[in-house]
């Protein structure tokens, strides 16, 4: 299967401050691929890049061979790629439930009247909808709660919810798994990123800081540093490499 | 009786506008002082296609919704592109301007003067000129107002406005377009505020530019945050106290009529001090 996402010889500063340097990087679709490196190394702001939220000084992003350099941040959503948060950024005073219906986007043939002047949850197709998602994340009998209420693991499914109800094809998650304890990012996150990668057929890149958690699920695994990509390919064979042994799989 | 009449016809305008404007600051959180303005270019519109086009009641009220949701985009448009907090200067000079327009656009609005000789709103050939027939067509209008606002907030648009409240990068990144939601707020907001200026230009068949300035603004910004921020209930509770409050001070003997104006403002900014500080949600609003 081809790349989905590129992104081509990418530059951005931040004042006197290069954040990224000629970076380059290909997602493949319906994998997993992953992105480490220390704090600093310029992750999130290669996100804010490809999902549009941060213009690039040079380069260029691919999404689907559209260039998408330019494009919105929504309109990108539209095209089919749709990113999460490190800081969640849900709507606390909402429900999961909200959160969740709100991302779906709009049907062609729904009528933009019955958008705004219809009550929401008469709309049984996207209600049925929200409600398998939050079966997937299970959340179902939590679903009315006000997220600002629920605990922060199940804020962080909402988190990946929501991104889920958004249909997109290629999700970018900035570090799902941070703030949670080893046994509820493998026995719940890692089996449903696998689940919607294997069963749903989306792609997943993500910002992650747990090598033990890239070596068990990713497919290609993206180093970072400093602006740079010092490396990409298998996780298995940059295992095996020295240098890079010390540099970013600290540990592993 | 016929002054309770007035003092309910009079709530249930006020109704309409503090509703109307619930859906900018009580859902949306855009904090816009100029719901005036639009309740003002409602009634003069209306004012004078009805006396000058010889329109019906009904006509002129549709072309000022659609006049006054127009004139919102003036403010709209350049307004969401400026962040929040200068949303407020920008709006507040919006409703000076458009204040002054009114009290200087001789030709039209015949200034202070204002325009006397409206004709009363007519249903079916029937003029409703007797008071308790015109509570009757204000109950029907705000009662629709209310059920749509209640319907705009129930919404999957409205959804997408609290969130906004919440957070607008986050919207972005669901594939909701911030900006396209705000104006849409913005002319349904103005849309229903035109129907509070029309009834009131039927009303007393005489408006002039005193009824639309910044003190009615920020009466409609502080009945909302004594209500309640994006409640419906609070908005009609705190629109119900605030108009019929500074009646109740007539009945005070030893207050003269020329300190009532003064002494209303005056319980209005301690009501608003007094909410800001011990109670932001308002009555009946959700706390944050």
């Amino acid at each position: 299967m081809g790349d989905i996402l590129v992104g081509k010889n990418i530059n951005k500063s931040f004042g006197g401050l290069q954040a990224l340097k000629q970076v380059d990087v290909q997602v493949e679709e319906r994998k997993i691929t992953g992105i480490i490196g220390p704090n600093g190394a310029g992750k999130t702001t290669l996100f804010n890049v490809l999902s549009g939220f941060i213009k690039p000084d040079e380069g260029q992003v691919l999404f689907k061979g559209i260039d998408i350099t330019k494009t919105k941040p929504h309109d990108i959503v539209h095209l089919g790629m749709a990113r999460s948060w490190q800081g969640l950024r849900l709507f606390d005073n909402l429900s999961a439930l909200e959160n969740i219906a709100m991302s779906i986007p709009r049907r062609k043939n729904e009528n933009p009247l019955k958008l705004a002047f219809r009550p929401w949850k008469k709309n049984k197709e996207k209600v049925e909808k929200s409600y398998e998602i939050l079966k997937a994340i299970d959340m179902q009998d939590r679903a009315e709660r006000p997220v600002k209420e629920s605990s922060y693991a199940e804020q962080k499914l909402v988190a990946i919810g929501r991104l889920l109800a958004t249909e997109a094809e290629a999700l970018l998650l900035d570090e799902p798994t941070s703030g949670l304890d080893e046994k509820t990012v493998f026995e719940v996150i890692v089996p449903l990123l696998k689940n919607i990668v294997s069963q749903q057929k989306k792609t997943i890149f993500l910002v992650e800081h747990s090598i033990k958690l890239v070596f068990s699920m990713c497919d290609c695994v993206i180093c970072l540093s400093e602006g740079n990509v010092a490396a990409c390919g298998d996780p298995a064979e940059l295992r095996t490499d020295d240098d890079l042994k010390r540099a970013f799989f600290y540990g592993a | 009786m016929d002054y309770l009449l007035h003092i309910i016809i009079m709530i249930l305008i006020n109704i309409v506008l503090v509703v109307s404007f619930n859906i900018l600051l009580g859902y949306t959180g855009i904090f816009a002082l100029c719901h005036a303005a639009f309740y003002g270019i409602g009634a003069y519109t209306t004012a004078l296609l009805m006396k000058q086009a010889g329109l019906g009641f009904f006509s002129a009220m549709f072309c000022a919704m659609a006049l006054t949701a127009l004139c919102s985009l003036v403010i709209a448009i350049p307004g969401l592109r400026i962040h929040w907090d200068y949303m407020v200067i920008f709006a507040f000079s919006f409703q000076m301007v458009v204040y002054h327009l009114i009290l200087n656009w001789m030709d039209l609005t015949r200034g202070p003067q204002g325009i006397a000789g409206i004709p009363a709103a007519t249903i079916f050939g029937y003029e409703l000129i007797s008071k308790p027939s015109f509570l009757a067509l204000c109950l029907v209008l705000c009662g629709i107002v209310v059920y749509m606002v209640w319907r705009f907030e129930n919404s999957f648009f409205g959804l997408v406005l609290k969130g906004i409240k919440d957070d607008q990068i986050a919207i972005k990144s669901i594939g909701k377009d911030v900006t396209l939601h705000k104006i849409v707020a913005f002319a349904v907001a103005a849309g229903l505020a035109a129907v509070a200026g029309a009834l009131i230009s039927v009303y007393i068949c005489y408006i002039s530019p005193g009824y639309f300035d910044l003190h009615m603004s920020v009466f409609i910004v502080i009945a909302l945050i004594f209500g309640g921020l994006g409640s419906i209930p609070g908005a009609i509770l705190g629109t119900l106290v605030l108009t019929a409050l500074p009646e109740l001070l007539r009945f005070i003997p030893q207050l003269p009529s020329t300190m009532l104006g003064g002494t209303r403002d005056l319980i209005y900014a301690c009501i608003l001090l007094f909410f800001m500080l011990f109670r932001p949600q308002g009555i009946m609003g959700k706390s944050n």
